[in-house]
């Protein structure tokens, strides 16, 4: 997997957007690169989109640097462009012309894009039956995967990609995703992909990008999160009648030990000897008399609540920023 | 160049599937067929009321003669007819023969010649009477009247038939009666020699020499004398072209114009009336026009209002192109507005053009897509007025002259020029348009305003010129119309074509300003 990941395809440096009197990105820097999907998570009103239309040139840059594949946006438009694919928000096409022809209409905007090419895209994104139709009588679902289809028709070395699984069915959010991920980690283009659900990063990305409020709060790889997620110590609650003369007992074991208000008795054990250390209690327990009903491992926090707890930011009282 | 076109080829793809650019080509169309065809059928209702049934005005001089119910009892009604009879049994047939008005109008003039010679013997012979009324100059007496009246009738039968006898008279009705029309010519050119050597004034002398110049080409070029009304010419042409010929309506144009112009000339030798200075600057052209148009026997000028040829609904086929204009508003409008109401510039600004080259493509295809339906129209109205009126004078030129100097381009020519200069109001609002729609990212406002300005903009100039807003003359509007501005005949004096195009300009970079800023940094 980790095998193409060497160069940096997307860098963002510094980068900073104000919007009327809002000051919508601060300082926002990241780098994205070959053969990796990147995630960019963050909750709706984060700045994703507006980050992503700064790449892709939709809007212009107050302050920072963009480098798609060595060349900066703001110096060389269109040499940093030729290397981006992208949708942003919904994927808008022509809608009194067919599939095909908007196609062709990208194909035009750019260099060296074959009919064979764009015949093996609309197979890949399993629209070869429904290409000659006109895009107004297109499902979401089926402008999302001609969205996808024009934006790798010309091969990029960065694809990005603006809330792709958007009106997808489960099956198509599958194949968008064995897509995307044969893209990165099998032809080495840079994919980003932005979401507000860390489910489907978890499922999709090797790397990804906090944001929130206009701040980016990190970049981390999924395994990090998961680790992060399971903590090092596991939690166990255990059904005593034996009261703080159980926690007595206990204490012989771990200080980490105390009395709920319910009368239960919660233990957090450090994850390498966990086992060990509830089977000790146990034990202990029972020999000081203690009748013991239940012992049960707290569940773990998952994925989301990480990213809730990162991104949510209690003073605001959920507001959108 | 070739990525440019690329992009343009998307442009006209996205025009083209639209089914309202069909629509409006196809409008385009029908306008251009139908006005000919139009014009036609208004020319032929026309024609049916001005002439009627065509029976009506085809007249042989015997169905003359019996229309009129001469009583053959008045002498001079007696001669008339017997003259007309004689000329009838020459050969002569319709009134549209040129013998017949000449016969009519050397009888009248013998006539009244007789009656001149008659009159003072006839009062002497009355004063004579004894009811003779002296102080209301008439006779009283019944019977008194009837001597008096057979007196004159008496005196004028002699009298006209000397009169009729005399070489003024005798020598041109042979003529008439031999269907001689060059030795009808010869006579007036002989008559006019003999007046030029007796000439005194100068105005005289040029009228003879007028007179002199007149006969000579018709004699020379063997020109057929029309004798009908000007107004009957478009009849004679349609239904008995062998009366008529143009030589000799030209010719007789440039006679009578010159005539004017010899008048005002010698205003002070011997000139009978004048014209004003505008009247005879006006007919210095028209004298230049006509001798052209004699001296190369030209039949139709395009310049002329002949409603019976092609010109006259390819001319006003111009007027088409302000409807162009309408067409190209709302495409102009469409062609960037469009783009963000349905949301697809972020899919076209998305890929590696610069902004600007995809503006530039844009209205390219606008303009272009407007030249396009300019130049179906001027082809469709040409070969569809060719259908409907006949292609037989298409070469004919258009002909004018200012300050007496005459210039001819070919009819297409001309109306391709026309064509064009009508173009320009469609660019600048179309440029409009487009700005507008940058701006505002909204087709309906930038339709809406640039309609607006398209077909009131020159009311609008009219009522600031009237409440004497001089300023006026500096919007845009009153600077479109590039051909009266050109002929002088706009709604403000003094206007130029140069500073037209001044104001054209500034208004054009201010639009493309205002639409070059607005698309290029537009954030999405």
């Amino acid at each position: 997997m980790e095998n193409i990941k060497n160069e940096v395809a997307v860098s963002i440096k510094g980068l900073n957007k104000t919007i009327g009197k809002r000051h919508i990105l601060h300082d926002i820097s990241f780098d994205a690169y070959s053969g990796e999907v990147f995630g960019f998570l963050g909750p709706n009103g984060a700045g994703k989109t507006t980050t992503i239309k700064m790449i892709v040139g939709l809007l212009s840059i107050d302050s920072g640097e963009i480098s798609v594949c060595g060349a900066e946006i703001k110096k060389d438009f269109e040499g940093a462009l030729k290397n981006i694919g992208g949708i942003v928000e919904n994927p808008e096409m022509y809608k009194h012309l067919t599939g095909y022809q908007n196609l062709e209409h990208y194909a035009r905007m750019r260099e060296g894009i074959t009919k064979e090419r764009i015949d093996e895209v609309v197979a890949l994104v399993g629209l070869s039956n429904r290409i000659n139709e006109k895009i107004s009588k297109y499902s979401l679902g089926m402008r999302q995967r001609l969205g996808v289809a024009q934006s790798i028709l010309h091969r990029p070395k960065a694809l990005i990609l603006d809330e792709p699984t958007n009106g997808l069915d489960p099956a198509g959010i599958k194949e968008l995703r064995d897509i995307l991920k044969k893209l990165a980690h099998e032809e080495g283009v840079c994919v980003i992909v932005s979401s507000h659900l860390m489910s489907e990063m978890e499922l999709m990305c090797d790397r990804v990008g906090v944001i929130a409020n206009g701040s980016m709060l990190g970049v981390y790889s999924i395994n990090e999160l998961l680790a992060a997620s399971a903590g090092a110590t596991s939690d166990y609650i255990i059904d005593t009648d034996g009261g703080k003369k159980a926690v007595e007992i206990i204490k012989g074991v771990t200080e980490n030990v105390s009395l709920t208000d319910d009368g239960l008795v919660e233990v957090i054990l450090d994850n390498n000897t966990h086992r060990e250390d509830i089977a000790k209690i146990n034990k202990l327990l029972i020999e000081g008399g203690a009748a013991v009903y239940t012992v049960s491992l707290k569940p773990k926090k998952k994925l989301e609540d990480v990213f809730i707890e990162m991104t949510s930011d209690t003073k605001e009282g959920g507001q959108i920023a | 160049m070739r990525r440019f076109f690329r992009l343009v080829k998307n442009e006209y793809i996205k025009n083209l599937k639209l089914v309202s650019t069909w629509v409006m080509l196809i409008l385009t169309a029908v306008a251009a067929i139908g006005l000919p065809a139009l014009a036609r059928i208004a020319y032929y209702f026309d024609a049916e009321a001005s002439h009627g049934d065509t029976s009506d005005y085809d007249w042989t001089i015997a169905d003359y003669l019996d229309s009129m119910m001469y009583s053959a009892e008045g002498t001079s009604d007696k001669y008339y007819i017997d003259i007309m009879n004689d000329l009838i049994n020459s050969g002569a047939e319709s009134t549209y023969d040129w013998r017949f008005s000449v016969t009519e109008n050397l009888f009248y003039s013998a006539w009244d010649k007789a009656d001149e010679q008659v009159y003072e013997e006839y009062t002497e012979y009355m004063a004579t009477l004894p009811s003779w009324d002296e102080e209301n100059y008439m006779l009283t007496d019944p019977e008194d009247a009837q001597k008096a009246s057979d007196f004159l009738n008496g005196k004028m039968d002699e009298t006209f038939k000397a009169v009729w006898k005399t070489d003024e008279y005798a020598k041109p009705m042979a003529a008439v009666m031999a269907n001689d029309m060059k030795a009808y010519y010869q006579l007036n050119i002989d008559e006019a020699n003999s007046r030029l050597s007796k000439a005194n004034t100068e105005y005289d002398k040029q009228m003879a020499d007028l007179d002199i110049w007149y006969y000579t080409y018709l004699r020379d070029n063997d020109v057929y004398k029309c004798t009908a009304e000007d107004y009957m010419y478009d009849f004679l042409k349609d239904y008995l072209p062998q009366y008529y010929d143009a030589d000799y309506q030209n010719a007789t144009e440039l006679y009578n114009t010159r005539k004017a112009i010899i008048a005002y000339e010698n205003a002070d030798k011997g000139s009978p009336d004048q014209i004003s200075v505008g009247e005879y600057k006006s007919a210095v052209n028209k004298y230049a026009v006509y001798n052209y148009m004699t001296e190369n026997h030209i039949e139709t000028n395009v310049a002329d209002e002949e409603r019976d040829t092609l010109w006259s609904p390819f001319k006003m086929s111009v007027a088409l192109v302000t409807f162009i204009g309408i067409l190209v508003v709302v495409i102009a409008a469409h062609s960037v507005a469009s783009e963000f109401s349905n949301g697809t510039i972020k899919f076209l600004l998305i890929n590696p053009v610069k902004r600007w080259k995809i503006l530039v493509s844009k209205y390219f295809t606008v303009i272009s897509m407007g030249y396009i339906m300019i130049a179906l129209t001027f082809v469709l109205s040409l070969i569809t007025s060719a259908i409907m009126f006949g292609a037989h004078d298409i070469g004919a030129m258009y002909i004018t002259a200012s300050g007496g100097e005459v210039s001819a381009v070919s009819g297409i020519l001309y109306m391709a020029k026309s064509y064009l200069l009508a173009s320009t109001s469609v660019v600048v609002m179309a440029t409009m348009a487009f700005a507008i729609s940058v701006l505002m990212k909204s087709s309906a406002f930038a339709i809406g305003i640039s309609m607006f300005c398209l077909l009131s903009g020159s009311g609008i100039v009219l009522m600031l010129q009237s409440m004497g807003m001089n300023w006026a003359r500096y919007l845009i509007f009153a600077n479109l119309d590039l051909a009266s501005i050109a002929d002088g005949t706009s709604s403000f004096m003094y206007q130029t074509v140069g500073t037209a195009l001044a104001v054209i300009a500034v208004h054009m970079v201010v639009f493309w300003l205002i639409a070059w800023d607005g698309f290029t940094r537009r954030e999405i």
